[in-house]
């Protein structure tokens, strides 16, 4: 079942008299339920935008996207807020977690949003943290919980109302190697477990090993497409090699250097 | 671009976080300037008023001076405070400690020099009409003149200019000690969870609490001792309201699950926790700076407004003249004539009694006590005079002791008999207090009614010298008459009449002092208010980069903007209403031990001018509330 459907997206900035500068250009893409796809492509490429346009925030100026059927540029901006809501989940790279909330308030407000009883959203939280090994930290406040407790966190408030899929925006982007294998084995287990269909921007090739399916893109247009095969070590040099095509900027790389 | 032109686009193109700054800035320059005009003013220079005034509007321009002072201060530290990053970014390119001083120095001085010019041209604009109403207050025939004296523009250019510099420099020192990371952290440092204590909230509830039960329960007394401790109660309570009592009860709204955890609540109430926290102190400021404003012009306005029920209070007859003695008496034939004369001349719808009291002594008491006594007959006609109702005396032993009404409200002991004497006549009395009808001063002693056959026994043993003479006259709606009446007044010769009393004479002196206080206490009031809705309006701005940066997040999570203004402008107007009706609530308080104090209800004038702070505040808070908005509505 096709979850998310992009045909012929294209995203024009600068319209206004000024130069126009085509951030994505005619991208087609599609993931099916189940799937955990990644974007992965240089700076500047337009992965950011793709993701933003994909997951509603922004809008497209060419070509349609559906997402379970629903072409999302009909909606108004209001609705689309509110389909956000209910149907898609997102994670970040500085994992924007209220600090003037707890974590379980954190991750409980997509459904406190929703008007969702205070019994029913308790037994969701309960379920989702202790899939991701945060029920102790429930209480605390979320600057005083590490780096890879709080993406988990924001992992948790992604799922919690069983999004149609999710977006993840660099979700390793701030963390130290341990913690990013921690958020990544996460995702992956999710992914795998309850089926939780994932789209993930990522510049971290080891981070985008965990994933199925990679899609690259450069100056707005896809590039490249990598499916994982039996082994996550040989889809690593895989990724590796792509990237060294792309011939990115060198901060792209860095990874290589391991 | 040179340094100079940078620090110039620095306030164009901050023009709107310099908006309301620059506005209240405006606004106390102008009120300064216009006072300044006044008192520099060559035709109240001549006046006889002039020292008494001249005074006055020092003073107020003093206030006004001092509180621009800290006002300022406060705006420019908390707008620099707000910009922390910038000047980070600027250190960081290298710009050295000298010139980020020179920076910051130019910028206030370039925005300090725009409100001098405004706030002078605003005040050429309005002085005109203020002259107008001051003249108006004192009374200067015709209206003064419109005349801006060069030293009113000097004294107020001047002394603002040196209090920006100062203010400046102030600043630039409060900065000094900020390395480049402190400035790049900001305000970025986590907050702690708000604490409070039980024990000290309750205490903060009591102490207002008691304060509000000692105000309501005052009386003309009690209240000049009361103040003081009422003072002291309600200050330190209303602190430990914000500082404690608020974040309790949000903890106990917290606990609530079903209400925290409904929809938007959450944010709402959770962001509301810390707001509060962080602004204890200045909602407090603002509690305290609005309550005072209130308070006094309401008291001002109250006794104002209700001037002429407080001269029918106190005293009950419009007009009446008393004398005693022989020749005293007689001459008083001219005088009464000579009025009669003046209010026909005029018009003047009239009635008037002649009527005559004895001097006797209480026997019993222990200093020479003496009481006037008058007939029951001529205190019906004084009641009917007044048109107010007639008590009668159950037998002729009873005798009414007459309370003036300054004394009505409080408890005295009046004894079981009173024995009084005249010359060789003794009676003993059951005394009965009820209100005056006639009127009391200085010269009257107990005025006390007995039946018309003792007063005639008392008539027969009395003296020629122990004889008083009143009468009263009732002018015809004396209100409109004010001014004639002081006219006669002011002809009656002091050596014959002993006591001449009025209502206009009281009415007109009571507004006289009234008028001058309202005048400058409602300006002073105007400007403490502006100042705390100002003072509100920057540490709002403050707080909205990391506002709209949470926004943004919730955005994209799936808040709609609708929800996004709805959890703002509830927050904001908590932020705006919680202090306001706050100090409504004392300032209520103080109004009503006033009521305790004043004859008429000043519940009508007391909810006029809380309306128009209600008022002038609601729109203050839609303007700030819509600048937040359109912010928000930028970035989404």
């Amino acid at each position: 079942m096709t979850i998310l459907e992009a045909k012929n997206v294209s995203k024009v900035y600068g319209t206004r008299r000024g130069i126009e500068h085509k951030a994505i250009d005619n991208i087609s893409l599609s993931v099916t339920k189940g799937e955990f796809v990644g974007v992965m492509g240089p700076s500047g490429s337009g992965k950011t935008t793709l993701l933003n346009v994909l997951s509603t925030i922004d809008r497209i100026s060419a070509g349609t996207i559906e997402i379970n059927n629903q072409d999302i540029a009909k909606l108004s901006k209001e609705k689309l807020a509110k389909f956000r809501r209910k149907q898609l989940g997102f994670i970040f790279q500085d994992f924007n977690l209220l600090d003037t909330l707890t974590i379980a308030e954190n991750i409980m407000l997509p459904l406190t949003l929703d008007g969702w009883k205070v019994k029913d959203m308790e037994q969701r939280l309960a379920k989702v943290s202790k899939q991701l090994e945060i029920d102790t930290i429930l209480r605390r406040r979320s600057f005083e919980v590490s780096g890879g407790q709080m993406q988990r966190a924001a992992i948790a408030r992604a799922i919690i109302h069983d999004p149609s899929i999710i977006f993840a925006d660099e979700p390793t982007g701030n963390l130290d190697s341990k913690a990013s294998k921690q958020v990544m084995e996460a995702l992956s287990h999710l992914n795998k477990e309850k089926e939780a269909t994932t789209l993930m921007v990522t510049h971290d090739p080891f981070a985008a090993s965990f994933c199925e399916r990679i899609v690259f893109i450069k100056d707005g247009k896809l590039f490249n497409q990598l499916d994982k095969g039996d082994s996550r070590q040989a889809f690593f040099q895989e990724i590796l090699n792509v990237q060294s095509m792309l011939g990115g900027d060198t901060d792209d790389l860095q990874t290589v250097r391991l | 671009m040179t340094f100079r032109q940078f620090a110039f686009n620095n306030v164009k193109r901050n023009a709107r976080q310099y908006m309301s700054y620059f506005f209240s800035c405006m606004f106390s320059v102008a009120v300064f300037f216009i006072y300044a005009v006044i008192m520099y003013h060559h035709e109240i220079d001549g006046h006889e008023f002039r020292a008494n005034v001249q005074r006055g509007i020092m003073a107020v321009e003093m206030i006004i001076f001092a509180f621009s002072f800290l006002f300022v201060l406060y705006s420019t530290g908390a707008f620099i405070r707000s910009r922390k990053k910038e000047y980070g970014l600027l250190m960081t390119l290298g710009i050295s400690k000298r010139q980020l001083n020179w920076l910051l120095i130019l910028e206030n001085t370039i925005i300090g020099v725009i409100s001098i010019a405004a706030g002078v041209l605003v005040g050429i604009l309005f002085s005109n009409i203020f002259i107008m109403v001051f003249s108006q207050i004192l009374g200067i025939e015709g209206t003064l003149g419109f005349y801006i004296a060069p030293k009113a523009v000097l004294l107020t250019v001047v002394s603002y200019f040196i209090m920006f510099e100062l203010n400046s420099l102030l600043v630039v020192w409060i900065l000094r000690t900020n390395s480049i990371i402190d400035l790049f952290r900001g305000a970025k440092a986590p907050k702690q969870v708000p604490r409070f204590s039980w024990v000290l909230s309750i205490i903060g509830a009591g102490l207002v609490l008691s304060a509000y039960y000692l105000a309501a329960t005052a009386d003309l007394i009690t209240i000049f001792n009361r103040m003081f401790i009422i003072l002291l109660l309600i200050i330190p309570g209303t602190y430990l309201l914000y500082t404690q009592f608020s974040i309790a009860l949000i903890s106990i709204i917290k606990n609530r699950k079903k209400l925290y955890f409904h929809k938007t609540n959450l944010l709402t109430i959770s962001e509301l926790h810390y707001k509060l926290k962080d602004n204890a102190r200045l909602l407090f400021f603002v509690t305290i700076l609005s309550a005072v404003s209130f308070t006094a012009s309401g008291v001002l306005y109250g006794a104002y407004e209700s001037a002429q029920n407080e001269a029918n209070a106190y005293i009950p007859h419009d007009l009446s003249l008393l004398t005693d003695g022989e020749g005293n008496i007689t001459g008083m034939d001219q005088e009464i004539s000579n009025i009669i004369t003046s209010l026909e001349k005029e018009n003047v719808d009239f009635s008037v009694i002649d009527t005559t009291g004895i001097k006797a002594d209480i026997v019993d008491s222990e200093e020479e006590e003496s009481v006037d006594l008058w007939a029951y007959s001529d205190y019906a006609e004084f009641a009917r005079l007044n048109h107010s109702s007639i008590h009668p005396l159950q037998n002729d032993n009873q005798a009414f002791v007459l309370l003036p009404y300054l004394l009505t409200n409080i408890e005295r002991a009046i004894p079981e008999t009173l024995t009084i004497r005249t010359g060789d006549h003794e009676e003993t009395l059951q005394p009965v207090p009820i209100e005056a009808v006639m009127n009391t001063n200085v010269r009257t002693r107990y005025t006390i009614i007995v039946a018309d056959t003792i007063y005639q026994q008392f008539t027969n043993a009395a003296d020629k010298h122990e004889l008083y003479r009143y009468s009263a006259f009732s002018i015809s709606n004396w209100p409109q008459h004010t001014e004639l009446v002081k006219e006669i007044t002011d002809e009656i010769d002091d050596n014959i009449i002993l006591s001449t009393d009025s209502k206009a004479d009281f009415y007109l002196a009571l507004k006289t002092t009234l008028s001058y206080t309202l005048f400058f206490g409602l300006f002073i009031s105007v400007l403490f208010f502006l100042a705390a809705g100002s003072i509100l309006y920057f540490k709002m701005y403050q707080g909205l980069d990391k506002d709209i940066e949470q926004y943004k997040s919730l955005y994209r999570i799936g808040l709609t903007l609708k929800e996004m203004k709805q959890i703002a402008t509830k927050q904001i107007a908590f932020l705006f209403f919680i202090p306001f009706g706050l100090a409504v609530l004392h300032a209520s308080f103080a109004f009503r031990a006033l009521q305790n104090m004043l004859a008429s209800s000043i519940i009508l004038p007391s909810i006029t001018l809380i309306s128009g702070y209600l008022v002038i505040y609601s729109i203050y808070f839609f303007f700030i509330r819509s600048l937040y908005i359109a912010k928000l509505k930028k970035v989404m």
